[in-house]
């Protein structure tokens, strides 16, 4: 089941956009357990995909980025110009450390 | 290896935490205690060598994340080294690293995803159900045989889609291979027509080699009429590229799944019952949440319940890692080509991360345990069918009121590797 992600950035507190590195994700599901509304797993790649806008609260990101078993997850400030998704993730934007 | 400015355990008096016949009275929590608070990581000897053991959450975390540095590839993930033979004979999911292990790894996740799990509810349930209400029907018993060893092989087989007529084999058969984990085994070199050397087959048992002729008999009666189960999906499964699973890739998949599927999850159940038989005010907690009338509280406080029983129960107690290139941890030079060692039973009980962390806390708020591993690529494949066969088991004994009473001391599993249960007696009464 997909839960519907409505939230606008004015409803989500210190709202960022997750990015996923497809490379790296090895399918383990995390993502999709600590945020259904945002995450899914691809039922034929069993690759993480965004569903919606793919926008989360500061303090939630950080934490499913931190616990991503493949690190694979990032996340970039609203309005970077870089769009949610599997896509145009630059070195060094959004990187945690 | 000789390490010089290093500190050394188990010199003199200090308990050998690799002793198998330690773990016969529990985890030992002073001792890693006691390695928590000694800086760096600490070199312990082990065979002609010795190991570093990381025991603090920090430390543990940082090595597991690290797979590239921390290679499962190399060597053995067990404690013991394996030859080269032998390593490439048993080699499954877990002695894999990147990219052979990302691409093994994907071929299976789909059947384990937190959406697809959670398919097998009602399954998961109707087992707890029927193995419950017969346990609470005699007023308890052995816990680990009448409740904690079948449901999670049950719930396996069944995914597999091994026939309900062939379960009591398998749970044999896995019985004789958690013998293989300690240091004496029951059945000798050639039982089940094993004609293998012991040293190439996973826990150098001779009941490994019945389970990969199972798993392969299997495999080739559903590649003639597929199934809608797992084995079926393993014999079809075809990555991107259009690799398949080799001979010896699934039958040590198979082979796992069995093995993972059955003696994890049972360990985390015997654990947890002991735990809420020891804790009646915690058990009660539990219940009463889940009488709210608000069924959010009841559904959070299984969520939280369940990371606690797995914190407490930590089946997995070590898992190794060998050196890549030359690294540091914790102030600690670490060479290329050493064993780490990741104390998960220690990094579980952690004081600098978990608050309290001798009491079973079923309303624990930050649990960030390592039940699973540590994180990274190595985590724990079925997690969440662990979490859920824990959480149902919870709720359908929280909504029957039944209580856990202690009437024996558990026999431990004399293991340094399983924190296994071997029997416990409980007692089970309906509360008024």
């Amino acid at each position: 089941m997909i839960a519907e992600n409505d939230a606008t950035p004015a409803e989500i507190a210190d709202p960022v956009r997750m990015i996923i590195d497809e490379d790296a994700c090895i399918g383990g599901g995390v993502c999709e357990m600590l945020e259904e509304a945002t995450f899914l797993l691809d039922d034929d790649t069993v690759i993480a995909a965004i569903v919606g806008d793919g926008l989360l609260a500061r303090e939630r990101a950080e934490i499913v980025v931190d616990r991503c078993p493949g690190r694979a997850l990032s996340f970039v400030e609203i309005g970077s110009g870089l769009e949610a998704g599997t896509e145009g993730r630059s070195p060094g934007e959004g990187d945690e450390d | 290896m000789t390490s010089t400015e290093t500190t050394v355990a188990s010199s003199g008096s200090e308990p050998n935490i690799t002793d198998s016949s330690l773990y016969l009275d529990g985890v030992p929590f002073e001792r890693f205690a006691a390695m928590r608070d000694t800086p760096g990581l600490v070199w312990h000897p082990y065979g002609d060598d010795g190991f570093w053991a990381a025991t603090r959450h920090e430390d543990v975390q940082q090595i597991s994340r690290d797979s590239e540095t921390f290679s499962s590839a190399i060597g053995h993930t067990n404690l013991w080294d394996l030859e080269a033979d032998a390593l490439e004979a048993r080699r499954s999911l877990i002695d894999t690293d990147a990219p052979d292990h990302t691409r093994l790894r994907r071929l299976i996740a789909k059947s384990f995803t937190p959406k697809n799990v959670k398919r097998w509810e009602d399954t998961v349930r109707a087992i707890a159900v029927e193995l419950l209400d017969d346990f609470a029907a005699s007023g308890g018993g052995d816990w680990v045989e009448k409740v904690a060893a079948p449901l999670p092989i049950r719930v396996i087989l069944t995914m597999l889609g091994v026939p309900v007529e062939d379960a009591d084999y398998l749970v044999e058969l896995s019985n004789y291979l958690v013998e293989g984990t300690g240091d004496e085994q029951s059945i000798p070199p050639d039982a089940f027509g094993n004609t293998t050397e012991l040293r190439l087959l996973p826990f150098n048992s001779p009941a490994s080699h019945a389970l990969f002729e199972y798993g392969e008999a299997l495999a080739a009666k559903r590649r003639a009429e597929p199934q809608d189960d797992l084995v079926t999906m393993l014999v079809q499964a075809e990555a991107e590229d259009g690799d398949r699973l080799t001979g010896s890739e699934y039958k040590n998949l198979f082979h796992l799944l069995v093995f993972a599927g059955n003696e994890t999850t049972r360990t985390a159940i015997s654990q947890g019952g002991v735990a809420l038989a020891d804790n009646p005010d915690e058990w009660r907690r539990i219940v009463s949440a889940r009488a709210d009338d608000d069924e959010a509280v009841g559904a959070a406080m299984i969520e939280t319940a369940t990371e606690e029983v797995l914190r407490w129960s930590t089946p997995v107690m070590h898992m190794r890692r060998t050196t890549s290139v030359a690294t540091e941890i914790a102030g600690t030079q670490i060479a290329a080509g050493q064993k780490v060692v990741m104390w998960y039973a220690a990094a579980n009980h952690d004081e600098r991360t978990f608050t309290d962390p001798h009491r079973f806390d079923v309303g624990r708020a930050e649990n960030p345990h390592f039940a699973f591993g540590g994180g990274g690529h190595h985590m724990c494949l079925g997690a969440f069918l662990a979490r859920l066969e824990v959480a149902i088991l919870l709720e359908e004994m929280a909504d029957r009121n039944l209580v856990l009473t202690r009437r024996s001391e558990p026999i431990r599993t004399p293991s340094n590797f399983v924190h296994g249960i071997l029997s416990v007696d409980l007692g089970c009464e309906v509360s008024p």
